[in-house]
């Protein structure tokens, strides 16, 4: 019984050991070699929906944040989140979306 | 004179892509312009030769713990966290490399070659040192490769080619032929 428990467990317990090595390191070098970008591309992207649906033309909502905040796309250029979006969008770059 | 033979086999007699035909997609896909070609060749030796070492090492684990038949996923999950690395240490070190190798980066995570390369080693039953020699081996095999054919094709880009056969047709063929080249390389 203890034998059978342990064969499941293991390989549990190795996929989740090796998970929270990467995971550790990764974080590591997250930190280490920070790129400095501009704020408001974060800022941006935290007020989309996040469904990366692509209906701006855009590869996802982070492309469409970059190229909003490059001054490449129109604020009011995501579909999904219209007016409501468009206008936090639009203050955080200040500019008004009309 | 095991491992210079193990070595140069890796480049030229079994070189991966010539031979084995792993990684094709970003041999194709990156091997427009020279300076990329070499970067893409770098980031592939970095992710490579670590990524093998550790899942040599990890194999070992794996069959110290009769866990054999969880080799393909945790291979990937090492290449993986290596991949992801190396795009973070590159857009910061190097963002015209970054934007020039694109999509292609975080692909060489699907790239065969890299999991054929930590398979291949445990099938050979090679010891570590002989893991990492053949490692840089196969590395070095890609990256000339590529070199190769980055050559070719820039030349290609002045030259006039039928309509028909412009952009990626021409590349296969081409490839085609320096891998009857290659074939020549016979022990």
């Amino acid at each position: 019984m203890i034998d059978k428990l342990l064969e499941l467990l293991m390989p549990i317990l190795l996929l989740t050991g090796l998970g929270v090595v990467f995971a550790g390191v990764l974080a590591w070098a997250d930190v280490k070699f920070k790129v400095e970008k501009d704020p408001k591309i974060d800022e941006i992207l935290a007020v989309l929906p996040g469904a990366n649906c692509g209906g701006c033309g855009h590869a996802g909502c982070a492309a469409f944040a970059e190229a909003v905040a490059s001054g490449n796309a129109p604020v009011n250029g995501c579909p999904v989140g219209r007016q409501k979006v468009a206008l936090e969008i639009s203050k955080i770059m200040g500019v008004t979306s009309e | 004179m095991n491992l210079v033979m193990i070595f140069f086999g890796a480049i030229f007699f079994n070189n991966f892509i010539f031979n084995r035909f792993m990684g094709i997609c970003p041999f194709l896909g990156v091997s427009k312009r020279l300076d990329t070609s070499v970067g893409m060749g770098m980031a592939v030796a970095f992710v490579m030769t670590v990524a093998s070492t550790l899942t040599w090492l990890l194999q070992k684990l794996l069959v110290l713990w009769h866990l054999e038949y969880m080799q393909t996923i945790v291979f990937i999950l090492v290449i993986a966290a290596l991949v992801q690395f190396v795009e973070m240490f590159l857009q910061k070190v190097s963002p015209t490399l970054y934007k020039a190798l694109g999509v292609y980066l975080p692909l060489i995570t699907t790239n065969c070659a890299i999991l054929g390369i930590a398979i291949l080693n445990i099938g050979l039953g090679y010891n570590l040192l002989e893991t990492i020699i053949h490692s840089l081996g196969a590395s070095a095999g890609f990256t000339l490769a590529m070199v190769i054919l980055a050559g070719i094709r820039e030349k290609l880009e002045l030259s006039d080619v039928p309509e028909a056969f412009s952009g990626v047709p021409i590349a296969l063929i081409t490839a085609g032929i320096i891998a009857m080249a290659f074939s020549g390389f016979v022990l």
